[in-house]
């Protein structure tokens, strides 16, 4: 048995991902680069008793470093030395993937190219000659259909002579590589020149292909050149690369990157059109959908047509489902836990408050996040999977350069009105640092699903004949703050950043894989889970302890009503700062504290320390394992059934009118007494400001995870002074301003 | 063709006074690639996406600010700023 490390690289939109699913099925695992925000795919392929890793590199169109992307796809091909490199070319594209190709060819000779989508470029009319290809090149190539795994089979023979002759190359030692491209004269003098001296160098001529490295400090490669100074003796080399770049941009009028981008597309050029025969006739397939879908009235109406769409999927369509786990967290399990504490004499102890109210709590917490992220991945998979999202973007750009971002922003701003959390992931999409930061910054305003019953109940209670008009006029108010905290973020924090100019690529469209989307859908919400369960287990259990210690009254630990615990008295000391607001008293805070943690817990906190007591679970239910478990199960199949009813109600059809839900009187009266008691009268302005507030307060502690993880602890610390601050502030003008007017 | 006399008698004219930026070019229009107005990074990012001097640019779609250029087989969708930052020149005769 032999372990072989192989790479994937290839331009983005060419189908890798396809290839590396197709190989490593259920193996991947996912994780970042070392100290780098960009995501590291990596699985296991065995084949004939051997075991292959593959390495999924990030999607470049070229190595020359200038993003985190190419710089770690070029670091690992030069410095971690793979047996192979698997380079994926769209077959419809050929001279724009041979450039990426080639460079790696320039790193090393174990290569082969897999040409996929053969069956396009078939439909365009385009014929090529794939050995006059391979021979030009001097590595295998294979035609495949990744889609329908047409051609793997023949990838994986050419994979495993190139990785077997890869290892053994690995003995020789020098690394001498015979690129099959040539510069102009000039240029090739000044290389052969520079890789002189690198050959006499005993450590650069082991740890690097010369005449690679003579290209990159010719060329005056930032990183390359520190990893030289940092050797002894490379003055030599350094100085005469100096001197020959000087001596080049003497020579030519243009910039010397310029130059050699060129030759290479000339070399290119001459290649591919001695390799294709036929050119594509007319608009392509592509440029017929698009003459609509990117049309400056059409493309809007149908970008707007497909958000909703992933809008409900992660709403409606998801809800039956949230239901059922909180159902099943909070109830079946939640028995069962007892009971097996009851066998052990565990029961009505700190320990079984901490495993239910405390573990449990907060385990739902997280689980009922799953279906949403799961819909909303999934929109998001197909969206990006099929080729749309780069025309979103295209179609989007010129509303967001009003706010100085670009086009691709608006797709993790739509998401937010579904959840924060995946909307703060989607920034990643975005290569602009400051474009992603912003963003990232600008997702908390857009009011996500959970906030909606805060304001649902709140407004049943104080506006009845306006409830869905403020409803409404909270999402507004998010988008215009989002408006004015843009515009104030671009001319303060963000003053004199680059405005990012919109350059992406658009590909051809293609039918989604299932197991693409699926896997997509599955490593994203899995990587929630990861980051956000630990953050939101430990919370409920800090809430669950200041609840548990009695600060006042008879209570002991883990037995104390609420009023009397730590939680209430935390709460009442926070709670004067919300009293100018109009809602400072200790119930109100404590309900805006647990949603600090998540918006989903207002309204049971609410219940819970207005002492509504919340529906129990009557005796008649009270059945033994058997039964309950059966009962989760006709739950769980009702869940599905009423998420396939809601799927009509997306495009606006009510098949199923939902029936008038059952309010709380109790609950309702005891909110109204507590809004008017705290706000000296004006309850209804003072429930307008907790609405105001809870829209714009820090939306979860799963969305400042997912801030920290994906903007840095810095840009997470900035949102939420800035989200807090700033629903303060709206709420005191609508309360103040409220009571002035009035 | 007049146009084609146009291209003509404005050849003899200095290089840049023809050159005009890729925003202002029509939708269907083809033209070839004469400089581009960036820094280092950006030129040569341009560059490796295969916008190198010379090389033919069909303008696709126009969305009031955004483009959607056709080059060397690709479609690209570039920024009003982008687009101002490439010039271009009608393609030439020989």
């Amino acid at each position: 048995m032999t372990e072989y490390t192989i790479a994937l690289a290839g331009n983005p939109n060419t189908g890798k991902t396809t290839i590396f699913n197709t190989l490593t099925g259920s193996s991947q695992h996912t994780g970042n680069w070392p100290g780098k925000t960009v995501a590291r795919k990596e699985g296991v392929w065995k084949h004939g008793g051997d075991i292959f890793h593959i390495v999924d590199l990030p999607g470049a169109y070229s190595l020359s470093a200038f993003s985190a992307e190419e710089v770690i796809a070029r670091d690992f091909i030069v410095e971690n030395q793979p047996d192979a490199v698997v380079v994926v070319a769209d077959a419809t594209n050929l001279e724009r993937n041979l450039y990426l190709a080639i460079q790696i060819l320039e790193m090393t000779p174990h290569v082969v190219l897999a040409l996929n989508m053969m069956d396009a470029a078939r439909a365009q009319g385009l014929k090529l000659d794939i050995k006059m290809l391979s021979s030009r090149l001097g590595v295998d190539v294979v035609p495949m259909i990744a889609r329908v795994g047409k051609g793997m089979d023949k990838l994986e023979d050419a994979m495993v002579r190139t990785a077997e002759q890869g290892q053994r190359d690995k003995q020789r030692p020098v690394r001498e590589i015979k690129s099959p491209i040539h510069y102009s004269a000039p240029i090739e003098t000044a290389l052969s020149r520079i890789a002189d001296v690198i050959g006499q160098h005993e450590v650069m001529k082991k740890r690097y292909p010369r005449h690679w490295l003579a290209l990159k400090l010719l060329q005056e490669d930032e990183t390359c050149i520190a990893k030289v100074s940092d050797m002894p003796n490379t003055e030599a080399a350094l100085t005469l690369a100096h001197q020959e770049a000087a001596r080049l941009r003497a020579l030519f009028s243009e910039d010397l990157d310029t130059i050699i981008a060129e030759e290479r597309y000339t070399w290119i050029n001459h290649l591919a059109t001695d390799v294709v025969q036929g050119r594509p006739q007319g608009p392509t397939f592509s440029d017929r959908v698009d003459a609509v879908v990117t049309h400056q009235v059409a493309g809007l109406v149908i970008f707007f047509a497909i958000m909703w769409i992933v809008f409900k999927l992660s709403t409606d369509v998801a809800a039956p489902l949230v239901g059922w786990i909180d159902g099943f967290v909070n109830g079946q399990f939640a028995h069962w836990t007892i009971e097996l504490l009851a066998l052990v004499h565990l029961q009505n102890t700190w320990f079984a408050s901490l495993i239910t109210d405390g573990i449990l709590a907060g385990m739902g917490g997280v689980l009922v996040f799953v279906p949403v992220l799961m819909f909303l991945y999934m929109g998001m998979a197909i969206m990006e999977d099929s080729g749309y999202m780069a025309r979103a973007a295209f179609v989007m750009d010129r509303y967001m350069r009003r706010l100085g971002l670009q086009g691709k922003s608006f797709v993790p701003l739509v998401l937010g009105f579904g959840c924060n959390v995946p909307a703060i992931y989607a920034t990643r999409t975005l290569d602009n640092p400051t474009d992603r930061i912003l963003t990232g910054l600008l997702v908390p305003f857009m009011s996500c699903s959970a906030r909606l019953p805060v304001y649902i109940l709140i407004a049943t209670i104080f506006f009845p004949a306006y409830s869905t008009m403020a409803v409404l006029a909270m999402y507004i108010l998010g988008i215009i703050m989002a408006l004015m905290a843009g515009l104030l973020l671009r001319k303060t924090l963000f003053k004199g950043a680059e405005e990012s100019a919109m350059l992406i690529e658009i590909p051809a469209y293609h039918m989604p894989t299932i197991r693409n989307v699926w896997t997509e859908m599955w490593q994203r919400t899995r990587a929630f889970l990861e980051s956000a369960a630990t953050i939101i287990m430990g919370v409920s259990m800090v809430i669950w302890l200041l609840m548990a210690v009695p600060v006042s009254g008879n209570g002991h630990f883990a037995n104390t009503p609420v009023d009397d615990s730590a939680f209430a008295h935390l709460a009442g000391a926070i709670s004067p700062a919300f009293e100018p607001l109009g809602f400072g008293n200790w119930q109100n805070t404590s309900a805006l504290i647990t949603g600090f943690i998540a918006k989903e817990v207002v309204v049971s906190t609410l219940a819970q320390v207005y002492h509504v007591p919340q529906q129990k679970l009557s005796p008649e239910e009270d059945t033994g394992f058997w039964a309950q478990g059966q009962e989760a199960i006709v739950d769980l199949f009702q869940a599905v059934v009423d998420t396939l009813k809601t799927i009509p109600g997306i495009f606006g059809i009510d098949l199923f009118p939902p029936q008038a839900s059952t309010g709380q009187p109790a609950l309702m009266t005891a909110i109204r007494q507590g809004f008017d008691h705290s706000s000296g009268g004006a309850g209804a302005l003072a429930a307008l400001a907790f609405m105001v507030y809870v829209l714009l307060y820090s939306p979860c502690v799963a969305t400042m995870a997912a801030q920290r993880q994906e903007l840095g602890r810095h840009w997470m610390w900035v949102s939420i002074i800035m989200q807090l601050s700033l629903g303060w502030l709206l709420a005191f003008i609508v309360f103040q301003g409220g009571k002035l007017l009035l | 063709m007049p146009t084609s006399q146009i291209t003509k008698t404005t050849r003899k004219i200095d290089r840049s006074q023809r050159t005009r930026s890729l925003g202002s070019v029509r939708r269907g229009e083809i033209v070839q690639l004469a400089h581009i107005e960036a820094g280092r990074r950006l030129a040569q990012r341009l560059a490796e996406l295969g916008l190198t001097p010379g090389v033919k640019i069909q303008v696709l779609h126009v969305n009031g600010g955004p483009i959607l250029i056709g080059v060397r087989g690709a479609r690209l969708a570039l920024g009003r700023g982008m687009a101002q930052k490439i010039m271009v020149e009608a393609i030439d005769q020989a």
